[in-house]
């Protein structure tokens, strides 16, 4: 057990959650506190403080969690992409820009990622499990899906929480749904993904053939990662295995009474066995088993337990995380069989155990988080249905420098702590927490109550930071106290 | 919150926050010779197809193995190679002897990864997560020259390891009060990665203070080209920074429906083309003594894959352009497009090591001796196809 010295109880909460409101209770037992989070999914919604569903929505406006709205959006979308390309042919330039504003611009890009930016951020401020958030956002963030490939912008939220309720699963069920769920088939190209002696190709039905997008990252990034000693061929027979699976929507090729979603087209995969890290796959029960069994052997391998043991405790933990740390939830992957809420809570008692000697710094939108967090504000409410001002929360996470959704590449997000460090990252952070400062400052008897309590519990007795948040504080200098409080090193590290 | 940005953006202070060239940068160098070479780095990630950007139309296996996706409008360079037809403004470069082009050329790295492959051509070393620094940081550090600013809200490696080199991006936020600037250096004191900070942001905030300069173009400010106008702004200055960098972030991984002389590759040229005749623009006479330069992390498969786009690969090219370049040439060991001439029968082979072409780029724009550059910068392969690659004219 690490000294329970409130500072670090207090960095505990920040690194396992986004630390705890002004008036909210020290857990009596940490540990105990954090691990019961991870047991259960709370429900994610776009929230009021008290946990409600935010009543001021435009109308119509919800989180789609069914398969076939999912696929119905995606297929709207697409449709209203098509009509809008072919009206510009047609109409003048203004008139055109200010239709496609309408058409595609509003719904599927300005509302679609704000309803989700903003159910992320509001579960994870007033949702009922910040710890499991997380964990969320690290799944997330491992499993990335962002938009920007073939019109997938609604795809992109209902992939992402799709993620929650398999977390309470093992690996080996969520390597399997993140893989061929149709957001990641759509994003990493593999709805094209063909096989050169499919079917479709023999009888010249297309001209397609294979794409290697999905087959690389499935090993790279989700499972063995580079250091799991595959090889090109290992890379392009896993892209064999990989053809065929693709997205199903309501388009005119659907056929009435197949599913929406995951879809298996044997006439597009490539028949026969490929072999993988030495192992050979043939569909003797089955013609879509080969894929199932690569997922499972990979979720299985040595390699895999391995990387997201190191990945999650780098994440969680410290860039260079105490080798013991990493071995034991390596270990706890391998004992329980890849079983999530074991890992996760292996995690958090690492996290606990080494809370002294480590530290992370928060990523953008963490700080973000805890800032509200520590202050009791509110996120920004606005709402981008049209051109009218006020800030909005996934703009203002652009502005950190974490446009959530936008992840530019497949590989997420930086995990590590320098890499959130520049000068205009640190800057922003700074001119963020003055204008929370001046929203602050309307209650100035609030303000000095909470700038008491969280300068007490997060700054260390006697360090500069502490005294210069208390010299602030003595010449009735709020701004400067709230905002020095939030830029602290021990703020911006958990 | 209820800060309404646009109205933020009327006031004052907002556009101050938004000028940036008015007055010296907070980390320009003191000594700087004014007339000192000023490097653009331009980063494509995803990997840019060296085939759809400078394509060797003289070689008569290239229209069979990119049948749907090969340049058919190239813009003419020498009998073996052309441009994009996206690329005017470099075209126009070519022609007035300032662009060079180096092809079939890459890392000694072969893995494919893009992760794997951004790290290498920004650390510069063998092997992928080896290093804290970039070649780039390293080689300003050897040759203590002062300045460097990646346009760009996070630090990219390549230019970390220069202790002076920072960070510049359009903000709309008001920028940081007086007491609160001033104690940050306390405030970040006993951190050894924040406290490098205090002093950029304090000098920065007292800067954009005094500064009545207008920017009513925040909207686009965030723009590429835009970019390519900020960093020229900053480094023209005779006290500018040396070294600028601009960051396409994604966008080179086309894996489908890439396009030929138009489509989703060729924006991307086109964009690119926008950035370094933008930055060409706003250097104004500085042109002469600049050379912008493009990294990737890989090329592409040759031949087309099966989606009307390329895979990962190896060999891609670089386009070297600026007054520093006194003569328009392609320098390229070619082996040809067919199977048996390429790597591993798929890509483009790196023919010659992109290392040995930086690490002559480092040696003209800051004047280290080709010795230290391979011990400290950069280890690389000295290749005779270079000869003549940036010599003065």
């Amino acid at each position: 057990m690490p000294p329970q010295a409130t500072p670090l109880v207090h960095r505990f909460t920040r690194r396992v959650a986004f630390g705890l409101r002004a008036d909210a209770q020290l857990p009596a037992d940490p540990l105990n506190w954090a691990q019961a989070q991870v047991a259960q999914v709370p429900p994610i919604d776009i929230l009021e403080r008290d946990g409600t569903r935010r009543a001021d929505l435009p109308e119509g406006m919800r989180l789609l969690w069914e398969m076939d709205e999912v696929m119905t959006a995606f297929h709207r979308h697409q449709e209203a992409e098509r009509a809008s390309f072919a009206k510009g042919r047609s109409l003048p330039r203004e008139q055109y820009a200010e239709e496609r504003k309408r058409e595609i611009e509003i719904p599927y890009h300005r509302l679609e990622h704000w309803k989700e930016a903003q159910a992320r951020a509001s579960t994870a401020l007033h949702g009922a499990a910040p710890v499991f958030e997380r964990f969320w956002h690290f799944w997330a963030n491992h499993f990335m899906v962002a938009p920007g490939n073939q019109n997938n912008d609604t795809l992109v939220g209902p992939f992402q929480r799709s993620l929650r309720t398999k977390m309470l699963g093992n690996f080996r069920d969520l390597l399997w749904h993140a893989t061929v769920h149709p957001a990641m088939l759509v994003y990493l190209d593999n709805n094209e993904n063909t096989g050169p002696r499919s079917r479709a190709v023999r009888e010249g039905w297309t001209r397609r053939s294979v794409n290697e997008n999905l087959g690389r990252e499935l090993l790279e990034l989700f499972s063995l990662s580079p250091e799991g000693g595959y090889t090109q061929q290992d890379v392009e027979a896993t892209t064999l295995l990989l053809t065929g699976w693709r997205d199903m929507k309501p388009d005119r090729h659907h056929k009435p009474g197949v599913p929406l979603g995951t879809y298996f087209d044997f006439n597009h995969h490539e028949p026969g066995a490929q072999t993988v890290m030495g192992k050979t796959y043939t569909a003797f029960v089955r013609q879509d088993s080969k894929l199932a069994d690569l997922v499972t052997d990979l979720a299985q391998h040595p390699a895999t337990a391995r990387h997201l043991a190191r990945k999650l405790c780098v994440y969680f933990i410290d860039d260079e995380p105490p080798p013991q740390a990493v071995a034991h939830v390596e270990q706890v992957f391998r004992q329980s069989r890849g079983d999530l809420p074991a890992v996760h809570r292996a995690v958090i008692e690492m996290c606990w155990a080494h809370i002294a000697s480590t530290r992370k710094l928060a990523s953008p939108e963490a700080w973000l988080l805890q800032c509200l967090t520590l202050t009791g504000l509110d996120l920004p409410r606005a709402i981008p249905v049209d051109d009218r001002g006020g800030i909005k929360t996934h703009y203002l996470l652009g502005d950190l420098g974490q446009p959530i959704p936008r992840c530019p590449q497949p590989n997420g997000w930086p995990i590590r702590s320098v890499d959130w460090i520049s000068k205009e990252l640190m800057d922003r952070r700074v001119r963020y927490a003055g204008l929370l400062s001046n929203d602050l400052g309307r209650q100035p008897a609030a303000m000095v109550r909470m700038l008491e309590v969280q300068s007490e519990r997060h700054l260390a007795e006697g360090s500069a930071e502490q005294a210069l948040v208390r010299t602030a504080l003595a010449r009735r200098d709020l701004r400067s106290a709230n905002t020095l409080l939030h830029v602290s090193p021990s703020l911006l590290w958990a | 919150m209820k800060m309404d940005r646009r109205h933020f953006l009327r006031s004052a202070s907002g556009l101050a926050a938004l000028n940036f060239a008015a007055v010296p940068s907070a980390w320009a160098s003191a000594d700087a010779d004014a007339d000192a070479p000023r490097l653009l780095v331009v980063m494509l990630r995803g990997g840019m197809d060296g085939l759809t950007a400078v394509p060797p139309v003289g070689d008569a296996d290239y229209e069979a193995i990119r049948p749907t996706i090969g340049i058919r409008g190239g813009l003419r360079l020498d009998g073996s190679f052309a441009l994009h037809p996206a690329m005017k403004q470099l075209h126009q470069i070519w022609n007035d002897g300032q662009l060079a082009i180096v092809h079939a050329t890459g890392f000694a790295y072969t893995g494919r990864s893009h992760f794997e492959g951004q790290d290498i051509m920004q650390s510069g070393m063998a092997k992928p997560y080896t290093s804290s620094s970039g070649w780039l940081g390293r080689a300003m550090q050897a040759a203590q020259a002062g300045g460097g600013v990646a346009i760009s809200i996070p630090m990219p490696l390549i230019l970390r390891g220069n202790h002076q080199a920072s960070t510049q991006f359009p903000n709309w936020m008001p920028i940081p009060s007086e007491p609160v600037a001033q104690a940050l250096t306390q405030v970040w004191a006993s951190d050894p990665l924040l406290a490098p900070l205090a002093p950029v942001i304090q000098t920065e905030s007292l800067r954009l203070r005094q500064t009545q300069g207008v920017r009513p173009d925040f909207a686009t400010a965030r723009s590429l080209p835009e970019l390519g106008r900020l960093a020229a702004e900053e480094m023209r200055a005779p006290q500018g920074p040396r070294l600028g960098l601009i960051d396409f972030t994604h966008g080179f991984d086309t894996h489908a429906s890439q396009g030929g002389d138009t489509g989703s590759h060729a924006d991307l040229l086109a964009t690119l083309d926008r950035v370094v005749a933008a930055f060409k623009t706003h250097m104004g006479p500085m042109w002469a003594k600049s050379l912008v330069v493009t990294v990737t992390e890989f090329g592409r498969t040759a031949a087309e894959n099966g989606t009307t786009g390329t895979d990962h690969g190896v060999g891609s090219c670089c386009l070297l352009a600026g007054g520093l370049v006194h003569e328009s040439r392609v320098y390229a060991q070619w082996q040809g497009l067919r199977k048996p001439q390429l790597f591993e029968g798929r890509d483009l082979p790196a023919t010659t090591d992109v290392a040995a072409v930086y690490a002559r780029v480092v040696e003209r724009v800051f004047g280290l001796p080709p010795a230290l550059i391979n011990e400290q910068v950069l280890a690389h392969r000295k290749n005779p196809a270079l000869k003549g690659l940036l010599d003065l004219g």
